[in-house]
């Protein structure tokens, strides 16, 4: 009722009384009297009020009656849960931490791989490969790249993207700018035709006829260009060339190729067999991945009748933008953290089926009692479902809040290369998935007491006092489950951490904690071979000059960057085929580049002065692992000659045999790496500067200010620790051991509590049966040997589903590992053992208490 | 109060109110009571309060309508009226309260066999 429609009712009331009042004032009685008297008269306000509100409530209907019948419930429910605090207080967390750790993780699997990329048409975009006659997916060259964007028909908007890296000068300062150099069609391609300021450049301004134009991006624009309005049509100096700033891309604009600037790519390169572009399209109206790739593999043919010299046998790959963004790993990854909080979830609900069921045991007389006073099993049913449905509810709502929680934790957790990880939030979507989950989590583990109470109604009041056998096998069922998922998850946290452990143990090859990385790019187009050689060994005796360094040496890669330069080899007077050579990766290095990165010499020599020279004799330096690779026995290594490619014939001569260097990632096994003279070719040079042992890093600006004494016009984009380079290579094992720990723990914690559980309710129920037992002189060790022999049986039945649960699901695990995997076996038995050791020790608690049962007050319990 | 005043029974505040109304005016419920008291002479017991279900429940079966007026003594009261449903249900309470009274009259006073 309105409070209106109340306050008229007290309105009416009132003044009746006052009129009363006022009669018997009028008749001469004292004023307070009068009130006092008038109310006694008009009789029992209270009642009179309740009939009269009785009296103005609409009629009910049906809808309505249930209303009130789940509004009894829940509030019966509610009841019955503050009555057993302890048991809500297990049970609702138990579901908020798996129903938490599972939106948590569904939130950032949503952000990273189920959610749609942000462009039009996302779902059609594909990255165009060429395909090598050995199946090897390469870039595309520039004249296929022309042919197939006008030959296959069925991608639209291909586009090619290669990156550079140019020099702005800001304030005086060089500032590296990574410059996309695209096709016009990028910008359509990706939705970034809606510029902040001018346009985008088209296809006909690129290519063949590119003119020097830039499209600068809103960051960019806003940062280094001070936000100028007016910026279109003026000109932006990059590596000393003018380019004309024809738009401002749109604000927030985040394309998978992304730059600081995006320029139009030069097409000048006629050379089929130069593949560096990359090409991104879309499937073009009716066309699917399949049909156009068989349009693209069909062109590819064309080419191969056309260019047999370049182009015969080589195919295509086309792949969806997404698949190529995360990779299959990161995909595969997402979908095992997914399944083990799922496990997670399952064994929530397992754990808190257990508590209901034993409750229902409990309850048995409750049960029996109300439906002897006529409450129909559909009434009970619908009450236990409510009571399960209050509790999955309040452990949504806590897990909900745990994954808020979770969630920023586990980002700053994750790789911080993993796309779109920074958009991973606990959305209106990840919040209904959540609610889903509980909703079926309560279906789940609310139907256990229902089967209960239905089979208990049957059984009648006798069997009341006593657990029944259905629902001890049940629960005695469930543990095992929960048991056969702690297993299994454990499993997969102790193969995630060892091969995590062998990673920490890998040893790079170089003093990580006292070198400094400082990456220089001395591009093509404004250093000549010589101005760069010049350069380079003024940037090494000037860096060398600074206070506390023993060795500066550069090299062509950033290390730990994921870059890498490599090659088939083969030894000379060992013919080899295209399969079987050896494929090696190089590093182009500066002369003092193996002391700088604290290789040790084993065999022969190190480079020398030289060896730098022009015209001077190839020479090269490999490491072990590759000495031992080709020749078996290192030392026989020096003096013997390996040449580019498996048919090779440009031979260089061994010089020298170094220790093991891991630059690339840290998998375990050592690459089989070699080293050759720089020679003033390539753009990077990558310094190492390594400090004394025990003398401070300088900063980074003082490096900074060194290279600008040789070189104003340089960029110096970072200067970084190389131990912290190494760091973020292991983010991602790093990641996943630390989720699936966090897993295997919760898991192992929620079957411990209960076994622990089973044990004791057990006893409580044979406390009578025990106390026969010892009554007619069973010992009490027979008594804990009766109980830790379930207990055991429980364990062993859960591990053996456990250990093949594992070992189907064993190699899913592979996507999360790096580096060679042995044997599994030692894992499965380790997590065995600790599962099972764990669930005994949670036995052995109640069952010593048990066997302290006196027998007098065990018979007379019941 | 004294025991031998008459107590209304239920059903009965129904009717008797219904009649107070007969008149064709509108009365707000302590004039309704005070008339009544007046009618019976002091004889009738009503717990005040009762009355108020009676007139609500009369006015939701549609025999009273009601609306809220400024009193002679300048307060807010709800005033009740008897609508066309309400005076043929008058017509039949008195019909059944004269079966009733020459029943109950039958009784007290039995006839010679």
């Amino acid at each position: 009722m309105d409070r209106l429609r109340r306050k008229r009712l007290d309105d009416e009331i009132r003044h009746h009384i006052e009129e009363r009042a006022a009669r018997l004032v009028a008749e001469g009685m004292d004023a307070g009297e009068a009130l006092r008297e008038a109310e006694r008269a008009f009789g029992d306000v209270g009642a009179v009020r309740a009939e009269l509100e009785q009296i103005e409530e609409p009629p009910r209907g049906a809808l309505a009656l249930l209303f009130d019948r789940v509004r009894t419930d829940l509030a019966f429910a509610g009841r019955q849960l503050r009555r057993a605090p302890g048991f809500a207080a297990v049970a609702i967390l138990t579901l908020g931490l798996g129903i938490g750790s599972a939106t948590a993780i569904f939130g950032l699997v949503k952000a990273v791989v189920l959610d749609p990329l942000p462009y039009p048409q996302a779902d059609r975009i594909v990255v165009f490969n060429q395909e090598t006659p050995d199946g090897l997916r390469f870039s595309v060259s520039e004249p296929d790249f022309r042919d197939f964007r006008s030959r296959v028909r069925s991608v639209e908007l291909l586009t090619a993207v290669s990156r550079a890296d140019l020099t702005y000068i800001e304030d005086g300062r060089p500032v590296n700018v990574v410059a996309m150099q695209v096709t016009g069609s990028f910008f359509p391609l990706f939705g970034g035709t809606a510029t902040t300021l001018g346009r985008a450049f088209t296809d006909q301004e690129s290519g063949e006829r590119a003119r020097k134009l830039v499209v600068v991006s809103h960051a960019f624009w806003a940062e280094d260009l001070g936000g100028d309005p007016d910026v279109v049509g003026t000109s932006l100096v990059l590596d000393d060339m003018p380019y004309e700033v024809v738009g401002v891309a749109p604000r927030g604009w985040a394309p998978p190729m992304a730059g600081d600037v995006w320029i139009p790519i030069t097409f000048a390169d006629p050379d089929r067999t130069d593949h560096n572009l990359d090409a991104v399209g879309r499937l073009a109206a009716g066309a699917t991945l399949g049909s156009a790739s068989a349009d693209a593999d069909a062109v590819a043919a064309e080419l191969g009748r056309e260019h047999p010299d370049t182009n015969g046998g080589w195919g295509t790959q086309l792949r969806p933008l997404k698949s190529a963004v995360l990779g299959p790993r990161r995909i595969q990854a997402a979908w095992v953290l997914l399944g083990a909080v799922g496990l997670l979830l399952l064994l929530a609900c397992a754990s808190v089926s257990n508590l209901l069921l034993a409750r229902a045991s409990g309850r048995g007389r409750e049960m029996d009692l109300r439906g002897a006073l006529g409450a129909s099993r559909r009434r009970l049913v619908q009450q236990l479902l409510t009571e399960s449905s209050v509790l999955a509810s309040a452990g949504a709502v806590v897990g909900i809040l745990f994954a808020y929680a979770l969630l920023p934790g586990l980002q700053a957790m994750s790789p911080a290369d993993t796309p779109r990880i920074g958009e991973a939030s606990v959305d209106a979507v990840v919040v209904l998935a959540a609610a889903a989950a509980a909703l079926l989590t309560g279906l789940v583990f609310g139907l256990a007491p229902v089967v209960h109470v239905l089979r208990g109604n049957r059984t009648s009041a006798r069997s009341a006092g006593r657990v029944t056998g259905g629902s001890g096998r049940a629960r005695a069922g469930l543990v095992a489950a929960q048991v056969a998922v702690s297993v299994t998850l454990l499993f997969g946290t102790g193969v995630l951490g060892a091969s995590f452990l062998r990673l920490q143990r890998v040893d790079p090859g170089m003093d990580v904690d006292h070198t400094l990385v400082v990456p220089l790019m001395l591009s093509g187009d404004r250093y000549s071979v010589a101005e760069r050689r010049v350069t380079v060994d003024a940037l090494h005796a000037r860096l060398a000059s600074l206070p506390g360094v023993e060795a500066v040496g550069s090299s062509n890669i950033i290390p730990f960057s994921g870059a890498n330069t490599a090659v088939d080899v083969n030894v000379e007077g060992q013919p080899t085929s295209p399969d079987a050579a050896p494929f090696a990766p190089w590093r182009a290095v500066s002369r003092t580049y193996l002391d700088a990165a604290g290789l040790e010499l084993l065999h022969g020599r190190t480079f020398e002065a030289p060896d730098f020279d022009e015209g001077a004799a190839d020479v090269v330096v490999v490491t072990r692992t590759l000495a031992r690779q080709l020749f078996g026995d290192p030392a026989s290594a020096v003096g013997r000659r390996i040449a580019f490619g498996w048919d090779g014939t440009n031979y260089r001569r061994i010089v020298g045999v170094v220790s093991d260097l891991e630059d690339r990632e840290l998998a375990g096994a050592p690459p089989a790496t070699f080293f050759m003279p720089a020679a003033g070719f390539m753009n990077w040079s990558v310094f190492l500067v390594r400090f004394r042992p025990g003398a401070p890093l300088v900063e980074a600006s003082e490096v900074r200010r060194a290279v600008w004494d040789v070189d104003p016009n340089l960029p110096v984009p970072t200067v970084e620790r190389l131990a912290d380079r190494v760091g973020g290579s292991v983010t991602s094992p790093r990641f996943n051991v630390l989720v699936m720990g966090m897993l295997g723990i919760v898991a192992l914690v929620l079957s411990v509590m209960a076994i622990y559980g089973l044990i004791l309710f057990a006893v409580r129920q044979r406390t009578r049966e025990i106390g026969v037992r010892l009554a007619l002189g069973a010992r009490a060790s027979g008594v804990v040997a009766l109980l830790l022999r379930r207990g055991l049986v429980i364990t062993a039945a859960g591990t053996a589903v456990g250990a093949l649960l594992s070992l189907g699901l064993s190699r899913y695990l592979d996507s999360l590992l790096f580096g060679e995997v042995g044997s599994r076996v030692p894992t499965l038995l380790a997590a065995a053992v600790v599962v099972t050791f764990t669930a005994l020790a949670a036995t052995w608690i109640p069952a010593r208490r048990a066997s302290r049962v006196d027998p007098r007050e065990a018979l007379g319990a019941e | 109060m004294s025991d031998d005043t008459l107590t209304v029974l239920k059903g009965t505040l129904e009717f008797l109110t219904l009649r107070t109304l007969a008149g064709g005016g509108e009365m707000h419920g302590f004039q309704i009571l005070e008339w009544l008291h007046r009618a019976t002479r002091e004889e009738l017991q009503v717990e005040e309060g009762a009355l108020y279900p009676a007139l609500h429940r009369m006015e939701k079966r549609g025999w009273l309508a009601a609306r809220w007026a400024t009193s002679e003594r300048g307060r807010r009261a709800k005033y009740y009226r008897l609508t066309a449903a309400g005076r043929r249900a008058l017509a039949q309470e008195e019909e059944r309260w004269a079966r009733y009274v020459t029943a109950v009259a039958r009784i007290s006073r039995p006839q010679e066999a």
